[in-house]
């Protein structure tokens, strides 16, 4: 025979109200409520590290900007400065283009001055309405006997290249301010209206 | 919903058998708590305390309690330093009567009835102020029976509650030993070969006796406060006249609350030519206190 096994016979006196343990199952609803407490404990943890390390990115990110926008200020400042010199180039470059068909003239004329004279102003001046003359006007300086001489030695080496118009010129205490509209026969064939002109040359 | 029935679920105390549910077995009662065993005899208090691991220490007799209220108030405050909670359990060896009885109600759940309602089960045999605890034979209409002295009980346990202790348990340590034995000696089904033995029951000072042949019950007696700790011959000159009445072949089956050494020999000369199996174990009513 088999008899059952069974739990010690209590003769102690019961409490009233004594519960039954509860079902293992629901063991489940306090080790999820301890993952969850866990999971948020984790997660805020790696909220607060994250947002500071996203903190001291974004001071290093506006330390970049404000790095890029130094630069960025420095690099204008800078370009503005390089299209002031390109600007400056550019006007030396045009005067150059512009005054290089006068450098045989200002030779002829710088080397027609002789040593007792001098060359006080020299001014070349282009109309933009006939670009094939120029007004000459200059001022020689030399003693009154050879002033005549200088300047006709002046007229002489500029009619080489050039056809002289209605000269003006005034001598006073050894002196001459000379102005001449100077024309360029090669030009000039181009121009009907200049050939029309008749030279005309002032002398007193 | 209180608060405490929130922290209980969340320590998980709530999934474990309350500290005094009689249906749940002391160790899922009290894991990983100390408590403390008392044995109660007549005028001796033993008291034995029981690891947070669930092994029981060795045992301490306090001798001469005449009483139990004085000697329990002296030793009290130590004892319950080593507790958590003051829990204990009580065993019974002294105040109580196992009889054999026959034709008691075998409805189903009639073991744990006669705690509740005991006049159903036992019938005419029901005595006001008393508590009863059965265990019956499945192979024949004889039943082994408990009775307590329900005054007495209330007594015993204010006592302790005077003295601090809460109480989780109260048994009989010899009754809990006889169904230990029944329960390793009867392993074969029903229909099969019956089995025939002598049980010989000892328990701090208690001793009982029942002749079992051929699965059948036969005779039983039991006695409170009969040896001491030192001799325990009073208790083989109680069941020596067994001798001539059980049949030569059957053995006997010794049991005690602890291992005592050269007990089986002893039973073995008063048991001439009768096989003598000693089942007891080192704390053995401890344990069963502890796993059941």
């Amino acid at each position: 025979m088999q008899i059952p096994r069974r739990i010690i016979d209590d003769f102690k006196n019961d409490r009233k109200g004594i519960l039954p343990p509860l079902k293992p199952i629901l063991r489940l609803v306090p080790m999820l409520f301890y993952l969850a407490a866990a999971s948020a404990f984790v997660l805020t943890t790696l909220f607060i590290v994250h947002t500071g390390i996203l903190k001291a990115n974004i001071v290093v990110y506006n330390a970049g900007i404000a790095d890029a926008k130094a630069q960025i200020a420095n690099t204008a400042a800078e370009r503005a400065k390089l299209e002031m010199r390109i600007l400056k180039a550019t006007d030396v470059q045009a005067w150059v283009e512009g005054s290089r068909p006068l450098q045989p003239l200002a030779v002829a004329v710088s080397r027609s001055i002789g040593d007792n004279a001098t060359l006080g102003d020299l001014k070349l001046t282009r109309d933009e309405q006939s670009p094939a003359t120029l007004t000459l006007t200059m001022k020689l300086g030399s003693a009154s006997a050879t002033s005549r001489q200088q300047l006709d030695l002046t007229t002489a080496s500029i009619a080489k290249d050039y056809r002289l118009v209605q000269p003006q010129q005034t001598f006073s205490q050894g002196e001459v301010d000379y102005r001449v509209t100077l024309v360029n026969p090669a030009q000039a064939t181009n121009d009907p209206q200049e050939e029309a002109a008749p030279p005309v040359l002032n002398t007193p | 919903m209180k608060a405490s029935d929130i922290a209980s679920v969340l320590n998980f105390s709530a999934f474990r058998p309350e500290p005094d549910d009689p249906t749940a077995s002391w160790k899922s009662r009290f894991p990983n708590k100390r408590t403390v065993f008392f044995g109660l005899g007549k005028q001796t208090l033993t008291v034995r305390m029981i690891a947070k691991n669930g092994r029981p220490a060795d045992g301490e007799v306090i001798p001469d309690v005449k009483d139990l209220k004085e000697s329990l108030a002296a030793a009290s405050s130590l004892i319950r330093e080593r507790t958590d909670g003051g829990w204990c359990a009580v065993s019974l060896h002294t105040r109580y009567v196992i009889s054999l009885e026959t034709n008691l109600s075998r409805r189903p759940g009639s073991e744990d009835i006669v705690k509740s309602n005991p006049r159903t089960v036992l019938g005419g045999r029901y005595e006001r102020g008393k508590r009863y605890a059965l265990t019956h034979n499945p192979e024949t209409n004889s039943s082994i029976l408990l009775t307590f002295d329900e005054e007495q009980l209330a007594k015993i346990q204010a006592t302790f509650a005077e003295c601090g202790f809460n109480v989780g348990r109260v048994c009989c340590g010899t009754y809990t030993l006889l169904t230990h034995a029944l329960d390793v000696i009867n392993t074969t089904k029903s229909g099969e070969a019956p089995a025939s033995a002598f049980f010989f029951i000892l328990c701090e000072g208690a001793v009982c006796a029942l002749v079992q042949q051929d699965d059948k019950w036969l005779e039983l007696r039991s006695r409170t406060d009969v040896y001491g700790p030192a001799d325990v011959s009073p208790a083989l000159e109680l069941v020596a006249p067994f001798q001539s009445r059980i049949p030569p072949t059957m053995p006997v089956v010794i049991v005690a609350d602890t291992t005592i050494p050269g007990l089986a020999e002893v039973v073995a000369q008063t048991f001439e030519g009768h096989e003598v199996r000693d089942i007891s174990e080192p704390d053995l009513l401890s344990r069963l206190m502890i796993q059941s």
